[in-house]
């Protein structure tokens, strides 16, 4: 099975009370259809928003991105 | 649907609907043969004047039914998009015109290379904006 970047964005976000995929947007600096693609998994984000995202949710990167079998 | 894919499905559209028209009624009405340079651009000039009409208007009510998206700055997705969708429509447009510039002069007549430049750069706009909803539509 060939791997590739998982995310965990959709866990994190039920975790910091159901914050929306606009919310998230806004603070990372992408419109919400740029987050519902990244949580997909159909757009892969540069290193800079990836920290961005991991920094919002105040967990390491690896907690919200994984190489892996998808 | 994101405001920029609205605005690349606005110009996709009215790029067919409006060349079409051009391209299958207006065009093949000229007569080349007699007809100036002026002549020409008359008929073409209303045609790129209707497109740009409609872009426009478009652009405005997409504009005034969600003004924040309108105004937030191209994000990365958008950004990487819109360069993959270029890359394409610069190949078809460069190829497209060494054709029309370079190889159709020896053997055509003044109103095919006309025409023919014409279509190779909706075209490659047709292309370009496909490519862009396209990549939306993918996610």
């Amino acid at each position: 099975m060939t791997k590739r970047i998982t995310n965990t964005i959709r866990t994190l976000r039920f975790h910091a009370d159901e914050m929306t995929q606009a919310e998230l947007g806004k603070r990372v600096g992408v419109t919400r259809q740029t987050i519902a693609a990244i949580e997909k998994g159909k757009y892969a984000p540069s290193l800079e928003t990836a920290f961005k995202i991991a920094d919002v949710f105040n967990v390491p990167l690896e907690a919200v991105f994984q190489w892996g079998k998808g | 649907m994101a405001f920029r894919e609205k605005i690349a499905w606005l110009t996709l559209i009215s790029l067919i609907l409006v060349y079409g028209v051009y391209f299958a009624v207006l065009g093949p009405q000229i007569d080349f043969g007699a007809a100036s340079l002026v002549e020409v651009l008359w008929r073409f000039g209303p045609v790129a004047v209707v497109h740009a009409l409609i872009m426009i208007a478009g652009t405005i009510a997409l504009t005034i039914a969600s003004p924040s998206e309108a105004k937030a700055p191209r994000d990365e997705r958008d950004q990487a998009i819109e360069r993959r969708s270029f890359q394409v429509g610069y190949y078809v447009l460069l190829i497209g015109l060494v054709w029309v510039g370079l190889v159709m002069p020896f053997s055509e007549p003044v109103y095919k290379i006309f025409h023919a430049g014409l279509i190779v750069i909706v075209a490659s706009e047709i292309l370009r904006y496909g490519m862009i909803v396209l990549a939306y539509r993918r996610g």
